[in-house]
């Protein structure tokens, strides 16, 4: 933050004591009418005294402080929130200029009617309509149909989809600026952040002690002046202040908003603060595991020869199979053969071959290995008679399929050898994912994939569960496969072969038992559930209906994030909760400081006073402990109390030690020692 | 029925008891005609507090036989017919009928007041059958009127000495009986949650709560005994034996008198006023169950939070509707205590209230009348119209206020789902119980703590 800002604080923070302004805060427009009362009766009753001076500056000190927590927090929120529009920005678009070459600009800039470029693999960053090109474009997000479908020109495309093949221009229709996101994200600054639930019982828990500690100020102001005694208004008044929750009333607001602004650094937005806070109470969250558990790719891990062949046979095979393969996996296979001085010699021909590429239909991919005809029977048998000498060499003028796919598919095409069944059976116990190779009209070897755990997962998952919550993972594999990662990671409950329907029956589920739940999605069939899960986070590049839907945004569209969502949410309640014990629980000191003052015509005024300070030090000691608190605090309401993930009980324990018998203890200290300072000066 | 269709029935029939009382008081003219005593007597033993602004032997023998006894039969009875909704509601989500739950109790009272006579009579407390209007001690029903008396936490004892008087504390083994009659249907309500939850951890806990306020308590006021040996105390007790038996009086919102409340050191004045305030503990059949809800609400809320949670109560979510209607609740008590002081300082300036005993008196009046205590350093002394109106008013007020607020908690949770989640903060647990007594005590002392400086602080 720069001089400005700060400038811009006070500036705020001073428009704020403005009574209008703190009608929404009580405590505060207590504080400040106790204030406006001292200074009428000090200078009306003429009893213009330093002593009554300095009760009403502090007592002043006091609103001001809690202006200042207000419009500190807020400062800071807003830049945060100024940062995130640029986050939606980052994503650089290709886009056509007049002069037909490619710029690369931000998405903010394009502007309706412009056209961009997309790309096979990438994105579809903006709704439009296609103007040149055709494409496979896989929409499984928007409409969950998981082919591709293939698009032409004057076809609409909507934003969140991907191009799989080839490339289109797009002429876009609707800007960056109409999007949700933007919207959303614009409107963070200017709209007024509603209350959520746990701050509505919290405000009815100071609303109530307020009540209460203004009764027994009058109750007690009158009784004194009932029995005949003299009364000092500002002392009263200044006991008054004392009491009152001033701390968590000046810092409720800070407290609110900073979450809020955490929530917006790790770079997810939400509608509303409630979100957060109901994510700190999540009983269940389901986790996809593509993305959340895992990264969403398959690395290979074993080779496995079938019938007699060997394991060089199968890598090499695999090499050339993949050699001209550009999609994800095709490449992590050739890194996993290189790794393993598996590099046949034939490359070069290998590339030369004509390939064919892999496609959702076909389900498998390879190269037709350069020949002329196809090997029939007899001849391949005669191959395999000569393989170890000089596999391939052997057949440099035959045209060989070599090909890789999916075992099910493959074993409608090739010879499956007897020992197959066996091995592909003993790969999906395992929790692979098995590819089959082939040469020929023979299965000569499978290749175990497995999906890659992302870094620290089961680390974090532990922590949701240490801190009471069950992670279901939801994921379209197979049972088996599915049972084998979640134990990996150490989950227990698995929603496999799932379709976008069973997130939104398990939400269901969860929250007729009265559970509530989070989850996260990006697709369009994932909006009812998102809408209806206690907390839906969405993934910004998933589809605008999602996105609708959800109550959260990830700009970042990393699924994992629901966790540190989790956390934020909690950490959001504990700095509420203790901070609001804290406050009431400094009461009990007032009345050891500053009771004795107001009743210092009774004998009892000595055996209260058990700080031993002098009446009136002990009254502005007491007042200016109660002030400077709030700035004090405002580092931790902004930053939350620090927490790490373990059980409920623990963290309450420690928090009830600190801020509950702390907050009982550290003002007696810190006003003695107060108290003795302003007597050495 | 429904929560205000309950309410609503349990107001008919306290009214209509009231009334009927309102007949008999009238029929058998009382030697004064004060209605402001009438209204205060009526409404002192609907609302179970049994404040006594008059001399037991001025009043007619009829009177006392039927209209009050009549009367100790149904506060109690309103009392446990709203406890056992609550935990009706709670747990089987249904309030049921209030006049049956009524009846019910009835019949349970009496027939636990019947064996309780027939003890009572065993060990030697009399058993007078009224043949003659006379208004002697001897031939009165002494033993059945003790029962009802301690066993509804009723407190208003056939004689203006209180529970301790001769007559009806022959011997040790009577005041041990009486100890264990108080103490009966509080306790028993604190272990039928048990029962239905079959949960006995719950009450366990709850019960610690209740066992670390008595040894505290008590050891305060063992500190502060020697006083008591050198009075005059019940011969069948002793110093500490009257103490306990108060305390047990006091604690379950029964406020019957055991001895002077002038033999009461300060420290003691002040940790007997506490324990009234603190009112749970374990309060009166059937509304200290109430108050102990309210604060357990107020505690789970700050536990949940700090723990990073949202509250929740029996696996039900609480609300901000819920959490305002325990803390109004809880609150009332206080706050009707702070507003009548000055009231009743500004109304009685005949009375001497300096800092001390003089207002220690008014203090304990006005609280015992708010939370239905009973108990009083008055006596006939406080038969002054204005008084017997605002204390009238305070018992009304503690009374049905608090009922209203619970039936209205309970029955929005009911509407609710239950779930329990393993790591749920318990309230089954001894930590809970810590949190419970350090809220109860921080919510006391923030209240009262001005007023105790003023009154039991300053004798001496």
């Amino acid at each position: 933050m720069e001089l400005g800002d700060y400038l811009q604080i006070l500036k705020n923070s001073i428009t704020r004591l403005s009574p209008v302004y703190l009608k929404k805060n009580p405590v505060l427009l207590l504080t400040e009418i106790s204030f406006v009362i001292t200074i009428i009766y000090v200078f009306y009753m003429k009893e213009i005294t330093p002593f009554n001076l300095s009760i009403a500056l502090l007592i002043f000190a006091t609103v001001w402080f809690g202006a200042f927590a207000d419009s500190y927090s807020e400062h800071q929120a807003k830049l945060t929130a100024t940062s995130l529009l640029n986050v939606t920005s980052n994503l650089s678009v290709r886009k056509i200029t007049s002069e037909s070459s490619e710029v690369y600009v931000p998405p903010d800039v394009v502007s309706a009617g412009d056209i961009i470029l997309v790309k096979e693999n990438e994105i579809i960053p903006l709704d439009g309509i296609i103007v040149e090109g055709a494409a496979a474009i896989d929409e499984s997000l928007v409409t969950g149909e998981s082919l591709p479908v293939i698009k032409y020109v004057n076809d609409e495309v909507i934003s969140g989809s991907k191009v799989v093949s080839d490339w289109i221009k797009v002429k876009v229709t609707k800007t960056l600026k109409e999007s949700y996101v933007y919207r959303i994200a614009g409107m963070i600054e200017k709209t007024k952040r509603p209350k959520g639930e746990s701050e509505k019982q919290l405000d009815a828990l100071i609303y109530g002690i307020t009540f209460l500690l203004s009764l027994v100020v009058f109750s007690l102001g009158v009784t004194i002046r009932l029995l005949g005694y003299s009364l000092s208004l500002p002392i009263l008044l200044g006991f008054y202040v004392c009491l009152l929750p001033t701390t968590i009333g000046a810092l409720e607001e800070a407290i609110g908003i900073s979450g809020l602004a955490r929530l917006w650094k790790i770079k997810v937005i939400s509608k509303s603060g409630k979100a957060i806070e109901a994510a700190g109470d999540i009983d269940v969250v389901l986790l996809d595991k593509t993305g959340t558990i895992t990264l969403g790719r398959r690395e290979p891990v074993k080779i496995i020869p079938l019938n007699s062949y060997t394991e060089e046979d199968v890598a090499k095979a695999l090499f050339l199979s993949s050699i001209q393969d550009d999609t994800q996996e095709g490449k992590a296979i050739l890194r996993y053969l290189q790794s393993k001085n598996y590099v046949p010699s034939e490359i070069d021909q290998a590339i030369m071959s004509s390939y064919e590429e892999f496609s959702a239909k076909t389900r498998k991919s390879g190269i037709y290995y350069k020949g002329l005809r196809l090997p029939g029977k007899e001849i391949y048998k005669e191959m395999r008679l000569i393989r170890k000498s000089d596999f391939y060499g052997a057949y440099l003028n035959e045209k060989m399929p070599i090909f890789k796919g999916a075992p099910d598919v493959m074993r409608t095409i090739f010879h499956a050898p007897p020992d197959f069944d066996e091995k592909l059976e003993k790969i999906a116990r395992e929790g692979g994912t098995p590819l089959a190779v082939a040469v020929g009209d023979e299965i000569i070897g499978l290749l175990e994939l497995k999906d890659v755990l992302k870094e620290g997962v089961k680390e974090q998952i532990e922590a949701l569960k240490s801190m009471g919550i069950e992670p279901y993972m939801v994921t379209g594999d197979h049972p088996i496969t599915a049972q084998i990662i979640a134990s990996e990671v150490g989950i227990k409950k698995v929603i496999s072969q799932a379709k976008p329907e069973d997130k939104y029956k398990k939400v269901l589920e969860e929250q007729s038992k009265g559970k509530t739940i989070a989850m996260v999605g990006d697709g369009t069939n994932d909006a009812p559930a998102l809408a209806r899960a206690n907390v839906g986070l969405a993934m910004y590049t998933g589809t605008e209906v999602a996105k609708e839907a959800a109550n959260m945004i990830d700009l970042e569209s990393d699924p994992s994030k629901i966790i540190d969502v989790i956390k934020l949410g909690k950490q959001l309640l504990i700095t509420r909760g203790s901070l609001a014990t804290f406050s009431i629980a400094n009461d009990v000191s007032k009345y050891f400081v500053v009771l004795p003052a107001l009743l210092s015509f009774l004998s009892v005024a000595r055996i209260l006073n058990i700080l031993h300070l002098p009446l009136h030090v002990a009254v502005i000691s007491a007042l200016i402990y109660n002030a400077i608190i709030i700035p004090m605090l405002i580092p931790l309401a902004i930053k939350g109390i620090s927490f790490k993930p373990k059980s409920p009980r623990r963290i309450y324990l420690e928090n009830i030690l600190i801020y509950g018998l702390g907050g009982v203890i550290l003002p007696f200290i810190v006003i003695k020692l107060i108290g003795i300072l302003l007597m050495i000066f | 029925m429904s929560a205000n269709e309950y309410f609503f029935s349990l107001m008919v029939v306290n009214l209509f008891s009231a009334v009927i009382a309102l007949v008999i008081i009238w029929y058998g003219y009382i030697t004064s005609h004060n209605h402001f005593l009438w209204f205060n007597i009526i409404t002192s033993y609907i609302t179970n507090t049994n404040l006594q602004h008059f001399i037991n032997q001025q009043l007619p023998y009829l009177v006392q036989t039927t209209g009050l006894v009549y009367l100790q039969f149904v506060a109690p009875a309103t009392g446990l017919s709203v406890a056992v909704a609550i935990f009706r509601s709670l747990f089987y989500k249904t309030f049921g009928n209030f006049y049956v739950d009524f009846l019910n109790s009835i019949l349970l009272l009496a027939a636990a007041v019947f064996i309780i006579t027939v003890l009572y009579d065993f060990f030697g407390v009399t058993f007078g059958f009224p043949f003659s209007y006379s208004q002697g001690i001897k031939d009165a029903p002494l033993s059945i009127y003790n029962a009802i008396t301690l066993l509804g936490n009723n407190g208003g004892s056939y004689i203006t000495q209180g529970i301790a008087a001769g007559a009806l504390m022959p011997n040790s083994i009577t005041a041990f009986l009486d100890i264990i009659v108080l103490n009966l249907l509080p306790f028993s309500l604190i272990f039928l949650i048990s029962i239905i939850t079959k949960n006995i951890k719950l009450s366990i806990s709850v019960f610690l709560v209740v066992l670390i306020f008595y040894f505290a308590f008590n050891l305060i006021i063992l500190e502060n005994l020697y006083p008591l040996f050198n009075k005059s105390m019940p011969a069948a007790l002793g110093g500490y034996g009257s103490l306990s038996l108060f305390y047990s009086s006091i604690a379950t919102n029964t406020g019957a008198a055991v001895f002077m409340f002038k033999l009461l050191s300060p420290i003691q004045l002040a940790v007997f006023i506490i324990l009234m305030l603190g009112d749970a503990l374990p309060g009166s059949v059937g509304t200290g169950f109430i108050s102990l809800i309210l604060i357990i609400i107020i505690t789970i809320f700050f536990t949940a939070l700090m723990s990073g949670r949202m509250p929740k109560l029996f696996g039900y979510k609480l609300e901000h509707k819920e959490i305002e209607y325990a803390v109004l609740g809880y609150i009332f008590h206080f706050a009707i205590v702070l507003t009548a002081i000055p009231i009743a300082i500004f109304a009685l300036r005949a009375f001497n209230f300096s800092p001390g005993y003089g207002f220690t008196k008014l203090f304990w009046e006005i609280v015992s009348a708010s939370v239905n205590n009973g108990s009083d350093f008055y006596g006939a002394t406080g038969n002054i119209n204005s008084l017997n109106i605002l204390t009238g008013i305070l018992m009304l007020l503690g009374r049905y206020v608090p009922i209203y607020f619970m039936i209205k908690i309970s029955d929005s949770l009911a509407s609710k789902e239950i779930s329990f989640t393993e790591t749920d903060l318990r309230i089954d647990s001894v930590y809970f119980s810590l949190s419970l007594v350090f809220f109860i005590f921080l919510l006391v002392i923030i209240s009262i703590l001005p007023l105790l400086a003023l009154g039991p602080l300053s004798i001496g």
